[in-house]
């Protein structure tokens, strides 16, 4: 967390400008590696953590600081990117990512993500992320993603199975 | 090591790089834009156009009353030319006044629009998280 984040969310609350451009330059890494996470190549990551950014600071006096701003920033994103897609393409939740090559390039060969990428849906790596690159609790994964506890708990047992026999193989 | 531990390990290995390039456009895109900009500011818009109108018309009505009177205009003939300067600007600042009223108007009105876009999109992201 950022050393004075509240302080910093107050300011960039009551219009500081320069205020949120720290955080928002805080958060942009985690953002790009959420967003690189789901599938995406790092030229859309880019685009999305800045539409998602950009956003954030519109809808900030919305925010209720007794949750994490990081989480706050996941879900705009979240529904941004599933506005997007929707507007493209229905979502096929169970289907696995099978990103296209040069979306899989945004991580490297060896990564273990780069394997969840491959064989989880994109709602499942996204949880997986959210507990273990951002060490997210199960009701804060649940509150980012619009999904149960249940779903979430059930889904990264499966997922910690599923890629645990993939690295076996 | 387990899947637990390389995943956490692999995630802190998913960098990305970027430029100041990146940086420097993400604070033009911080910066607001037209369309956010609040109604007060697009007031203050105004206002250096009302300057320079104000100082042309002023200059004109010096040059005028110049012309058609004493060289060095007394104390008398300085509040006759601001009578004419008030008098003269006065139908110009209503108009003014009137256009920046309506632009203020069509501005609140989709201020006002915005938010009520905003809230219905934000509306769900914030019960979801605070649910």
């Amino acid at each position: 967390m950022l050393t004075d984040e509240p302080a910093l969310i107050d300011a960039a609350k009551a219009g500081s400008e320069s205020a949120f451009t720290q955080i928002a330059l805080h958060y942009r890494d985690r953002l790009l590696r959420f967003l690189m996470v789901r599938g995406q190549s790092r030229a859309d990551a880019e685009d999305a953590a800045q539409d998602a950014l950009v956003n954030a600071w519109r809808y900030l006096p919305s925010y209720d600081s007794r949750w994490r701003f990081s989480t706050w920033l996941y879900r705009i994103a979240l529904r941004k990117q599933t506005r997007r897609n929707t507007n493209v393409v229905a979502l096929h939740d169970a289907e696995p990512l099978a990103a296209p090559a040069h979306q899989l390039d945004s991580i490297e060969r060896h990564n273990l993500w780069r394997l969840a990428q491959q064989h989880l849906s994109r709602d499942v790596c996204t949880a997986l992320w959210l507990k273990y690159g951002e060490d997210c609790s199960i009701r804060e994964i649940a509150g980012v993603m619009g999904r149960t506890q249940s779903w979430v708990k059930v889904n990264l047992m499966r997922a910690r199975n599923q890629l645990a026999e993939s690295v076996r193989e | 090591m387990n899947i637990d531990q390389r995943l956490r390990n692999d995630a802190q290995n998913i960098q990305p790089v970027h430029s100041d390039t990146d940086a420097h456009a993400l604070q033009q895109r911080l910066r607001v834009t037209p369309q956010d900009m609040p109604t007060r500011s697009r007031a203050q818009l105004w206002l250096p156009g009302g300057l320079i109108a104000a100082s042309v018309l002023m200059a004109l009505l010096w040059t005028q009353q110049s012309d058609t009177s004493i060289e060095q205009p007394d104390e008398a003939g300085l509040l006759r030319t601001q009578t004419n300067v008030d008098d003269a600007l006065r139908p110009l600042l209503e108009v003014s006044e009137a256009k920046a009223l309506e632009q203020e108007w069509a501005a609140l009105q989709a201020d006002v629009q915005r938010v009520r876009d905003d809230v219905q999109a934000t509306l769900p992201v914030t019960l979801a998280i605070t649910r």
